[in-house]
């Protein structure tokens, strides 16, 4: 028996099958969980935003059918603009949502996934630190494309932007971020913008 | 020097919580129905005072601007805010907030909410008022507040009267987070450029906050740079100039915001939501902003209460 499509869920859920849009967040919620985790560095406030994300895509697009057969290119379009938003958005879902307690450290099997969860965030903030000196445009192509492993149409969908656009911002941020890597190097046509762009540089 | 550039491997959502957090999504989860009528939260804006705005508008624009640039607002929209643009030019900055302060802002708010209780929905207006501090590295701390909620109809009171008048707001009376650095996200105006040109393209480049390309989005992002913010009068001038020369932003003219105080409005109207930022007219100063739909009825506001640069999380101005 094969599994209900995305599109299959979103109009059970519409039709009042709340337990059809459970599904879809369980079939999802793990890969935007990480998309969120390698945006901020931060596990705990990742799933948060990956709640977020998921009660925002059900309140913004709840009074039409799913466009596409999967829910995933909406996802991380909704997630792009919680992470950019969080001021704005977090809030509110997390007003709708409540809170889940955070986990207790103390129950032993969860030490050892504790200290590789702390280690994770470390190796991203790192990470992050550069990454925030790219303009965030080209950020978001290479969260998308090279870290969640979207295709360059499927970043497209995300985003609201033609493929052309995607491939550009891509190319451009990768040569960036390798520059930067290597220490900086010489500016030349490499344009560093003059000011911090805010990320979550936890 | 080199960095890694890969992120660390994928790892699962914590596997209890996955079940928590869907329980609490599929909570929220309501079909589709058609928006309940809500006659309690009318637009306060008197006819007669939009008028005379539109009046004083036109006298500024002919007497106190030149004539050329008409942009992309509605005329008398443009005038208003070039003239917000005059008056923010002609403040005196004060310092931004050192590396060990904070910038302070109270906000009280109201914004449209849904309960569930025995397979009833209830819609109603949660109060709120907010406090948030925050530090150029990005720490700092929020305090929210819940008030006592009102219901979008009678039938809403009707359904919460019939459920037992149940508590809406759950278990949450309120949340007082505090952030290390990086926790909330601090954008820096005191750097940016203050020629409206330079400005513009920096934000129509999505280089300061990104997102989708269009005149709403940057509508938005406008709004964003003046809520919660630290911004140099020479910044909110240019700002007030980019929304002067944005096609599609219109005059409300004076109005009240929430609490009754005395502004003056403009709008944007994108996807049948007018989203309305109401400016002090004297110092044009960010006073409220709200959301109305189609049929007038305010789906959000938030009147900003005051603001400034504190010493710790636990100051205020």
């Amino acid at each position: 028996m094969s599994e209900p499509s995305d599109r299959t869920l979103w109009a059970h859920a519409r039709a009042g099958d709340a337990a059809a849009f459970g599904t879809l967040f369980e079939r999802h919620a793990g890969r935007i969980y990480n998309y969120c985790f390698r945006r901020t560095a931060d596990w705990a406030l990742a799933e948060d935003l990956a709640s977020a994300t998921f009660l925002i895509a059900w309140k913004s697009h709840r009074r039409g059918p799913l466009q596409a057969e999967s829910a995933e290119p909406l996802l991380y379009g909704i997630a792009t603009n919680v992470l950019r938003n969080q001021r704005r958005t977090l809030k509110r879902a997390r007003d709708a949502l409540g809170r889940v307690p955070p986990a207790r450290v103390e129950e032993p099997d969860f030490a050892a996934e504790t200290a590789t969860r702390l280690d994770d965030q470390a190796v991203m903030r790192r990470l992050l630190n550069l990454f925030s000196r790219l303009p965030r445009r080209e950020q978001d192509v290479i969260a998308l494309c090279d870290w969640s492993g979207l295709s360059y149409e499927e970043a497209a969908e995300a985003l609201g932007l033609p493929i052309g656009t995607v491939r550009s911002r891509l190319s451009r941020g990768r040569r960036r971020l390798r520059e930067l890597a290597a220490g900086g190097g010489p500016e030349g046509d490499v344009h560093v913008v003059p000011f911090p762009i805010e990320v979550n540089k936890q | 020097m080199s960095t890694r550039l890969t992120p660390p491997p994928e790892r699962d959502f914590p596997a209890g919580r996955l079940q928590q957090r869907k329980e609490q999504l599929v909570s929220q989860i309501h079909p589709e129905r058609p928006l309940p009528q809500r006659p309690a939260y009318r637009r306060r804006r008197p006819l007669v005072l939009a008028v005379a705005a539109v009046a004083v508008a036109a006298i500024v624009a002919t007497v106190v601007l030149p004539s050329g640039e008409t942009g992309g607002a509605s005329p008398a929209a443009a005038a208003v805010l070039r003239h917000a643009a005059k008056t923010a030019a002609s403040q005196e900055a004060t310092a931004p907030p050192a590396s060990s302060q904070f910038v302070y802002t109270k906000s009280q708010s109201s914004y449209e909410n849904t309960a569930v209780v025995d397979q009833q929905t209830i819609n109603f207006f949660q109060a709120q008022t907010r406090e948030i501090w925050i530090g150029p590295d990005g720490s700092g701390r929020i305090r929210e507040s819940d008030g006592v909620p009102r219901f979008a109809t009678s039938a809403d009171r009707a359904a919460w009267v019939a459920a037992g008048k149940p508590d809406l707001t759950g278990d949450r009376s309120g949340t007082n987070d505090s952030f290390g650095p990086g926790g909330l996200s601090y954008v820096d105006l005191s750097k940016l450029p203050t020629d409206p040109a330079a400005l513009q393209q920096l934000i129509e480049s999505r280089t300061i906050e990104g997102g989708p390309p269009g005149d709403a989005e940057t509508f938005t992002i406008i709004g964003d740079l003046l809520r919660e913010t630290y911004a140099p009068p020479a910044v909110r001038a240019a700002l007030f100039t980019i929304a002067s020369e944005l096609p599609g932003v219109q005059l409300i003219g004076a109005t009240h915001d929430h609490l009754g105080r005395p502004g003056t409005g403009v709008a944007f109207v994108s996807h049948g939501l007018s989203h309305e930022l109401i400016f002090d007219s004297q110092t044009s100063a960010l006073l409220a902003e709200q959301t109305v739909d189609s049929t007038g009825s305010v789906l959000d506001w938030t009147c900003y209460l005051s603001s400034g640069v504190v010493d710790s999380t636990s100051a205020t101005p």
